[in-house]
């Protein structure tokens, strides 16, 4: 296989990236979160991320500017999201950014349902530190599997961060193949955190959240 | 008349979504201040919002909104006296 070119995600890319955390959010599984929780279906959460990821908002895991892709030959192959969190115009935690995003996008209908599938959750929902570089989102798509290209493309992200800068990855507990390559880019597990709520499984893949950190 | 309209009906939303019975309502309180003021309750809070004081943000609005200061300039821009008189009658 040729060597990986990587560039930044443009609008271009839209459909690619959408194709992306939707595969990413599964974890692995068939449970899709974000479609879980708000009652969505997997085309309907399609269109909507499009949506998002055209508006260009910077400083969380929808804004397209968080996306480097890894191309072969000319083609889409890997894609990873990565931000500093908090460092946007108006200093909002990428949790707040993706909430206004899916309020605007999403019918009400929609986020009334999270509201009521929310308390389910609540105990196993981890923030993220502000001011620390955030890995999210990781995909490499299937006929480029096995050839280090997620772990080539965090490397990516990580390589513009002064030495002592702390990044941060989390992941479920049951995601092996993500916590090898987080592994593998340098990253180990510094918290574990289970919810206690089993009623969660309806709407996640897992109850343990791992938090992956290293310092650059 | 229409800073202390806003204020009540902010006051009431915030203490039922975020169930907070006793929840004062400061400028600069932020989602960093309230551990569940979470994404989700997030949403209902501008969900709420738009209901009671029947306006619609725009995306670049509502990206505007830190604190509850910032929510409380967001809504007087959008409504007028007039609306605040036929809304709390």
């Amino acid at each position: 296989m040729n060597h990986p070119v990587f560039r930044k995600a443009t609008i271009a890319d839209i459909d690619f990236i959408a194709e992306a955390i939707i595969n990413a959010e599964k974890s692995g599984t068939t449970i899709l979160p974000l479609c879980s929780i708000f009652e969505i279906s997997e085309d309907e959460l399609g269109t909507v991320l499009k949506n998002i990821l055209m508006e260009e908002t910077e400083g969380c895991e929808f804004s397209l500017s968080s996306f480097i892709v890894a191309e072969i030959e000319g083609k889409q192959a890997a894609t990873v999201a990565g931000w500093i969190e908090g460092k946007n115009e108006m200093n909002l935690p990428s949790s707040i950014i993706k909430a206004n995003l899916l309020n605007y996008f999403l019918p009400a209908f929609n986020i009334n349902a999270a509201s009521a599938n929310s308390a389910a959750i609540a105990d196993t929902l981890t923030e993220r530190t502000a001011g620390t570089f955030q890995i999210e989102y990781v995909y490499v798509k299937p006929e480029y599997r096995g050839n280090a290209l997620a772990v080539k493309t965090i490397k990516e992200h990580l390589k513009g961060l002064e030495t002592g800068f702390k990044a941060e990855v989390q992941t479920f507990g049951n995601n092996i193949t993500a916590i090898r390559s987080y592994e593998e880019a340098g990253f180990a597990i510094t918290s574990v955190h289970t919810g206690k709520n089993k009623e969660a499984l309806r709407f996640l893949p897992d109850l343990t959240k791992l938090l992956m950190t290293k310092t650059i | 008349m229409k800073d202390k309209y806003i204020r009540e009906k902010l006051t009431a939303i915030f203490r039922q979504t975020l169930n907070q019975p006793e929840l004062i309502l400061k400028e600069n309180l932020s989602s960093a201040d309230i551990s569940n003021w979470d994404s989700i309750n997030h949403m209902q809070l501008i969900a709420k919002t738009e209901q009671e004081f029947r306006i619609k943000f725009s995306l670049k609005e509502i990206m505007r909104f830190r604190t509850v200061g910032d929510l409380v300039k967001l809504i007087d821009e959008k409504i007028s006296d007039d609306q605040v008189s036929s809304l709390s009658s």
